[in-house]
């Protein structure tokens, strides 16, 4: 502050001094009289005011009135003017002067406007040109923050990224910029400029609010600031659209690969299970020659062949499911239907068990494959008959809550430990009140519950040891139900 | 012995090894095709009564090998996979299979599904139905012809079955299960895919709108239903 003190003291000192250099020189020459003198002054003052300053050409203006006074209007060497004329010249050089001295500041301070004007759009254009989108979200921040550092000669600037939730710095004194000058910026589009010396601003893409800028000390208007947060955010909207679009191609890439890996290992799986098939089937139904022994073998063949086959399916599906890639094909079906077809098809699999069946009128149809929750549903059914004692009945019961359809499946069984219940649906989980009788991997309540999620529903278990457990499916209703 | 001729198209060499030597066994004629290529050519020697065709073959697919195999020939086409979902059950009967097994399967059951589609004449159960009139549609049952506005129009041997078999149950719901066991075989029942597709294509073919069904309805959830236009209850 001190050399700009020292500075302005010095521009006050010049503007005087050429002001009475001019003075004493005409005082000297005998072709000026103090009317040409003023005139001169006036000339000069207007210099002064584009090149020193206004405040400076108002001072001189002023002691050049007194100096005219002084040395070139009678009586000379005094303060004072007796003659009227010279009274109307005093007051008119006065007045001409110091109009002259606005007038020009005026003109001066529109070319500088002007000039800033200018230097900040080719700065922006700058800007615009360096705001490239990087190879992704967070490479595009910096790039743009060490950018607007660079060319607006910001020292510190950062920004809060509300997707990321990260905060990046730029700029020699970027880390002046706390979190919190970030954090407590609202977002709409209020400026924030209070006592500290950072300056928040919120930076938003077409798609929305995409985060808080904030400026240390910036050298530049609240509306530079603003535009400079605009095309920020419009280069931010740009990576984060690429970025989502390459996302979603590779989601698109790796589940085209997925359906190719799957695809191929269950063809090279399953063929050779179908040759072993048909050679023992064709062995099995030509008995001649074949010891009962032999015969036996034979069987284990082919049931472990079937074994390796449901397994397989299990890790197909499980795959399938998992990578999003399973094809679903829903329609609209009453419960009713799709309970009376799952039990149709499990038939055998129900081990002569009585299933009570209780469906309240007016249960609303469920939107859903067909063919995948029925395989869920029987997966629950299966787990039902296996787990509870035989001749026990299984009870498949429905209701409905709050815009969803709840399908239970219960058995009179051993139950389930709380400690269990919350990994039955855990892939190749093997519940231990099993014993030793179950096969497979573990994953059918595991596939179940993709299954029910990829419907939008839930799926959990209730047991009360002892008394047995209950399914629960909960499935949205759909839209197309009756009253 | 039933000697009929059977075209295997894999491309698993070990696979058709066992097939060939396990349906000799049962009497039929084998012969094999490597790809779909080499089986359209084969087709034109030796005229196959039956086709396994596998869906999954490098070159030309399974799907597109069936489509131009129903164009040269009448011969049943049942398709080979390792897929199970009915969506790819339909695209294979769209592609004009007749049938799908999906791999591994039982022997027997395969033995089943050949003697199925190799039963050349179906038990008619019209016996006092010789034609009928639908709008422009005439139907021949005696001559197993459709003529549409005069012209002739080709029905595949189960869609003919289908429409015969509706027309002799007309009026009643006819389930799923009853319709593939008739028209199918007793082995079928839950393969409710095979009908709709069929249905489809026959609706294709006889209904003046096909969006909007007028005489081959369905009975949603159970089966389908003909409604036959009064001025038919003619008999021979």
């Amino acid at each position: 502050m001190r050399s700009l003190h020292l500075g302005r003291v010095r521009r006050f000192a010049v503007a005087i001094v050429v002001v009475l250099c001019a003075v004493e020189i005409t005082r000297r020459l005998p072709l000026f009289n103090h009317a040409t003198a003023a005139l001169v002054l006036v000339a000069l003052l207007e210099l002064l005011a584009i090149n020193v300053g206004y405040k400076e050409a108002l001072v001189a203006a002023f002691v050049g009135a007194a100096a005219l006074a002084y040395f070139l209007m009678p009586p000379y060497f005094r303060l004072e003017i007796v003659n009227p004329s010279d009274w109307l010249e005093f007051l008119v050089f006065l007045l001409v002067a110091i109009t002259a001295i606005r007038l020009s500041a005026q003109v001066q301070a529109a070319a500088e406007e002007a000039r800033k004007r200018a230097e900040e759009i080719s700065k922006l254009y700058k800007l615009g040109q360096q705001l490239g989108i990087g190879e992704n979200y967070l490479s595009t921040i910096e790039r743009g923050l060490s950018a607007i550092a660079s060319i607006f000669g910001v020292e510190g600037v950062a920004f809060h990224s509300f997707s990321t939730r990260e905060i990046t710095r730029a700029g020699r004194k970027g880390l002046l910029i706390t979190n919190a000058d970030l954090r407590d910026t609202p977002t709409d589009m209020v400026p924030r400029r209070e006592a500290g010396p950072v300056v928040c601003l919120p930076v938003s893409g077409s798609s929305g609010p995409l985060g808080t800028i904030g400026f240390l000390e910036p050298p530049a208007s609240v509306n530079l600031l603003e535009a400079i947060a605009g095309r920020f955010g419009t280069s931010l909207a740009l990576a984060a659209a690429q970025e989502q679009t390459a996302e979603m191609a590779a989601v698109r890439r790796s589940q085209e690969l997925g359906t190719v890996v799957l695809d191929s290992l269950a063809h090279e799986m399953k063929t050779p299970l179908a040759a072993i098939n048909v050679a023992v089937g064709s062995l099995l139904s030509k008995r001649e020659g074949i010891g009962p022994a032999h015969q036996g073998f034979l069987w284990v063949i082919q049931d472990e062949a079937n074994r390796l086959n449901k397994t397989l399916g299990e890790i197909l599906q499980m795959g399938h499911l998992e990578a999003g890639i399973l094809h679903f094909d829903p329609e609209t079906r009453a419960v009713e239907e799709i309970v009376a077809s799952t039990l149709e098809n499990m038939e055998t699999g129900l081990a002569g068990r009585h299933v009570e069946i209780h469906i309240p009128r007016g249960t609303p149809p469920i939107h859903a494959d067909l063919h995948l929750l029925k395989q869920a549903l029987a997966q629950l059914v299966d787990n039902a008959v296996k787990y509870s004692p035989s001749g026990s009945p299984v009870c498949i019961s429905a209701g409905q809550a709050n815009g969803h359809v709840t399908i239970d499946v219960a058995d009179r069984g051993i139950g389930i430990s709380d400690s269990e219940l919350e990994h039955v649906f855990e892939k190749y989980y093997r519940g231990k009140s099993a014993g030793n009788s179950p096969t497979g991997l573990g994953m059918g309540l595991a596939i179940a519950r993709q299954i029910v999620h990829a419907h939008g529903g839930e799926i959990w278990a209730t047991s009360s040891p002892g008394a047995g457990s209950v399914f629960h499916v909960s499935i949205p209703s759909s839209r197309e139900s009756g009253p | 012995m039933s000697n009929e001729k059977i075209l295997i198209v894999d491309d698993d060499p070990q696979f058709r090894r066992t097939m060939r030597a396990a349906l000799h066994l049962r009497g039929f004629l084998v012969s094999e095709a490597e790809s779909g290529e080499v089986a359209l050519e084969r087709i034109r020697e030796e005229r196959p009564q039956l086709i396994l065709l596998d869906i999954n073959m490098q070159g030309l697919n399974g799907l597109e090998c069936c489509r131009e195999m129903r164009a040269a020939l009448d011969a049943p086409i049942i398709m080979i996979s390792v897929r199970d979902q009915p969506r790819d059950k339909i695209q294979a009967l769209n592609s004009g299979a007749d049938d799908y097994l999906t791999k591994p399967f039982h022997f027997e059951e395969l033995v089943a599904r050949l003697n199925a589609n190799l039963r050349r004449v179906p038990h008619s159960p019209l016996e006092d139905l010789q034609a009928m009139d639908l709008e422009e549609v005439h139907v021949d049952f005696l001559a197993r012809t459709v003529t549409v506005k005069d012209k002739n129009v080709q029905l595949t041997r189960k869609e003919f079955e289908l429409l015969s078999y509706l027309v002799a149950h007309a009026g009643q719901v006819v389930t799923h299960r009853k319709l593939l066991q008739a028209i199918w075989g007793p082995d079928y029942g839950d393969e409710a895919e095979y009908l709709r597709v069929c249905v489809n294509h026959l609706r294709k073919k006889i209904e003046p709108d096909p969006s909007n069904p007028k005489f081959l309805l369905t009975a949603v959830g159970m089966g389908y239903r003909f409604v036959l236009p009064p001025a038919n209850f003619m008999s021979a």
